[in-house]
């Protein structure tokens, strides 16, 4: 008898383990699920700040990605 | 006392005895110069009217993060139109996997002529956790280029 060899099969059998997003962290690759992901904008002098926090269930910050914009300036006529 | 925020008084100075160069129109011997960045923690006290080069004092440490900073990617040329002058960088300063503290100030310096500073910008003070981080400049054109002179 052919072996069923289809997907639904093989994950049925926990052969074929399901892809979790991972993301690293300071305390190694987490499951993306796993945090809790909190954006946030502020602006400051010619700067615009973007940050990506992720949190983990007691609360730690275990990554924040920071990106920053910075603005336009006129050489001769500073804002 | 906090750094200062501002492009830097011997920058203008030094342009006008054309020491930097953005451009490939070098009128020195050479070709353009090449710009770094580096970061600042809050106890740094860079300002335009005292700051002409880069220092490591100060200076934040961490890992992923090497001193002097990085390198800024510059393919664009310094453009006109009519009314003004402007140039902006043509790619985007990042650090990825970086864990620092207290990341506050960001110095932009000449690192071919002598490490001479640029300018100065701050930013709300942030600490980075295994995360990326990124400084990303204006689109190189007449009403947003990052420096523009008019």
């Amino acid at each position: 008898m052919q072996a069923d060899l289809t997907s639904q099969s093989l994950q049925k059998e926990s052969l074929v383990p399901v892809a979790e997003p991972l993301i690293w962290t300071s305390r190694g690759n987490l499951p993306v699920s796993s945090l809790t992901y909190i954006p946030y904008w502020t602006l400051k002098d010619r700067t615009l700040q973007f940050c990506q926090d992720y949190q983990a269930a007691d609360g730690e910050v275990v990554r924040r990605d920071v990106h920053l914009y910075v603005l336009p300036e006129n050489l001769l006529c500073p804002a | 006392m906090p750094s200062v925020a501002g492009f830097c008084s011997s920058f203008m100075r030094e342009l006008l005895c054309a020491i930097h160069a953005f451009g490939t129109g070098v009128s020195r011997s050479g070709s353009k110069d090449e710009l770094k960045l580096a970061l600042y923690t809050s106890v740094s006290s860079l300002t335009p009217g005292a700051t002409t080069a880069y220092t490591a004092s100060d200076e934040v440490v961490g890992t992923g993060y090497t001193a002097g900073g990085v390198i800024l990617e510059n393919t664009n040329e310094p453009d006109k139109t009519t009314t003004k002058a402007y140039w902006s960088p043509s790619g985007t300063a990042s650090w990825t996997e970086v864990t620092v503290s207290d990341v506050t100030t960001v110095l932009l310096y000449n690192a071919t002529q002598a490490n001479r500073a640029i300018g100065i910008w701050n930013m709300t003070s942030r600490s980075v956790i295994a995360g990326v981080l990124t400084i990303t400049f204006p689109a190189h054109t007449a009403n947003s280029g990052f420096i523009q002179v008019a």
